[in-house]
């Protein structure tokens, strides 16, 4: 698991600056920050979306396909926020590389809540067709 | 009212991965420094014996008739330094050495060194008082200090081929009971008449009378027990003397690691300890682009080992599977100047005395690692070659210089097998990163 995350977080940002906190990044901050806000956050937001707002609470007010989007931006949003704060709660060198590794996490959280939404959206009461 | 139900979640969501963050185990930074093995200190010397050489040319440093002069002072201030350690000195015992050693009495010993020596002794062999110290004034609870110009100048004028041997052969006793000698070298005004060793190539020399116009050299060597002459050296000298050199002292691997972050380049990262670097991308290391800083904590060395000078000029770094140079050898304090320093590394540094810098050259075989192994050896003291003379018939044009030092520092190195061995041999090794 470890290796997926450093092979999806390596391959937009590249490899960890400054060097030397590599080990920090490859065996701390990617698995945790990976682990916790790409899978464990979006999984809960998604489910959130579709079967709290969506099917328990069936309201109807967020099944159009710019409330999915914006769940998605706040999920992007959450995971760009709690990068930084992991980053800085392990005292990792200030450095770019940080923010890059920020962007980086939103842009997947995005992509791992498209992927959870084509999933999971199928039993939803109200939004079984949103996105599309 | 929905929407703010929908934000108070989320911000519960991120609270609560945080806290979950919180709770896991934080990577240390650094867990302090690497433990060096205990350098022992003793705390008490039963006697502490202050011998002082007091041949004709020991008069020049303590004249009658002039001003006070630096080797006046410099004894004046090692005599109260022992007097006000109270605690650390048991029995204080102050003697003169021309021909033989002899106790003197305190009020004695304080008029002839600062009113000046009225009665100097004749010529003095060193290796004949070394041999007396060595055999009754050095032994567990005792330390002796033997002040002397160390002017060599043996009866027999061939003798001086052996000095080296000669001074071997005079503290052959230490070894066998264990104990250290400790020279620290000094210079002083000199007024009187100077009486020169000669020169190899013509032992006969005249006495020189009203020298000199330069300074004069003269050693304060302690002898005694490792523990007590570190003890004493320390507070005998209120700061560091830079022409010293200890001999016999136990051998202590110095703690050492790489840093991290400072004095680097290429984009290597530690594995688990500080001997081992990882590197993605072994063709940095072919490209000469990889750099990086050991620390060392080298405060338990000799002192001679220690100055950046010497350390830059023996430093060696063998390695196998590649090459690697010495790029610069600093003290913590020039290379903090000189080095960026991530802030990371600060409190690292401070468990370190020296840094050095090394560059990786080549790698022959990629997929095998570059073993490292950072020796110093153990070769006289830099200062050393400074201070020696063949030919000391005219110190005004030579300088201040004493006859044969290398070869009496040489004879009491030899004395000891240590110090033919290296000063200390440090593995590190850089590996390829899976």
């Amino acid at each position: 698991m470890k290796n997926v995350f450093r092979f999806l977080y390596e391959l937009l940002i590249g490899k960890p600056e400054p060097p030397m906190e590599t080990p920090l990044y490859r065996s701390e901050i990617f698995p945790d920050v990976g682990g916790v806000s790409l899978l464990l956050i979006t999984l809960v937001l998604v489910l959130v979306y579709y079967y709290v707002l969506n099917h328990v609470m069936r309201t109807a007010r967020f099944s159009h396909w710019y409330h999915w989007l914006g769940m998605l931006l706040i999920n992007a949003g959450i995971a760009f926020g709690y990068a930084i704060y992991y980053c800085r709660l392990h005292e990792v060198t200030p450095d770019s590389y940080v923010y890059w590794f920020a962007f980086a996490n939103a842009f997947y959280s995005a992509l791992f809540f498209f992927l959870f939404s084509l999933l999971l959206k199928w039993r939803s009461y109200n939004a079984a067709r949103t996105p599309f | 009212m929905t929407c703010r139900n929908l934000f108070v979640f989320c911000l519960g969501i991120l609270v609560c991965t945080a806290c979950g963050a919180d709770s896991e185990q934080p990577v240390s930074a650094d867990a302090g420094c690497s433990t060096a093995p205990a350098v022992s200190i003793a705390s008490r010397v039963d006697t502490l014996n202050i011998i002082v050489e007091t041949s004709g040319s020991m008069k020049g440093f303590m004249p009658t008739q002039s001003r006070q002069t630096a080797f006046q002072q410099q004894v004046d201030d090692i005599l109260a330094n022992a007097e006000s350690n109270k605690e650390a000195v048991g029995l204080l015992r102050l003697y003169t050495a021309q021909d033989n050693i002899r106790p003197i009495g305190y009020d004695r010993f304080q008029s002839m060194l600062r009113q000046g020596l009225a009665q100097a002794g004749a010529s003095t062999p060193i290796p004949n008082l070394l041999s007396q110290i060595a055999g009754r004034y050095a032994s567990q609870g005792q330390v002796s200090i033997f002040i002397s110009d160390f002017i060599y100048s043996p009866p027999n004028t061939r003798d001086r081929d052996y000095v080296s041997n000669d001074i071997r052969r005079a503290l052959l006793p230490l070894q066998d009971k264990g104990m250290v000698v400790a020279v620290y070298g000094f210079q002083s005004e000199f007024r009187g008449t100077f009486y020169p060793a000669g020169s190899k190539a013509s032992p006969k020399a005249s006495p020189v009378a009203n020298c000199c116009e330069t300074d004069i050299p003269y050693y304060v060597w302690i002898i005694g027990p490792e523990p007590a002459v570190r003890m004493m050296a320390a507070r005998l000298f209120r700061s560091p003397v830079a022409a010293s050199m200890q001999s016999g002292y136990a051998r202590r691997a110095p703690a050492y690691g790489v840093v991290p972050g400072s004095g680097r380049s290429g984009s290597w990262y530690l594995a688990g300890d500080a001997q081992t670097i990882l590197i993605d991308n072994t063709q940095e290391l072919r490209q000469g682009e990889v750099s990086f800083s050991v620390g060392l904590n080298l405060e338990a060395l000799p002192s001679q080992y220690r100055t950046p000078d010497y350390l830059s000029r023996h430093l060696q770094v063998q390695s196998s599977n590649g090459t690697t140079e010495v790029e610069g050898v600093w003290n913590r304090q020039d290379f903090s100047e000189k080095e960026q320093v991530s802030t990371k590394d600060r409190q690292l540094l401070e468990c370190y005395t020296h840094l050095v810098k090394l560059k990786v050259a080549s790698l022959d075989d990629r997929n095998s690692p570059l073993n490292l192994r950072l020796t110093l050896p153990a070769n006289r003291p830099q200062w050393a070659e400074a201070w020696t003379t063949d030919d000391d018939r005219n110190p005004n044009d030579s300088g201040p210089r004493t006859f044969a030092l290398t070869e009496i520092l040489e004879g009491v190195r030899r004395l000891y097998p240590q110090e033919r061995e290296p000063v200390f041999a440090l593995d590190l090794s850089i590996k390829k990163a899976n």
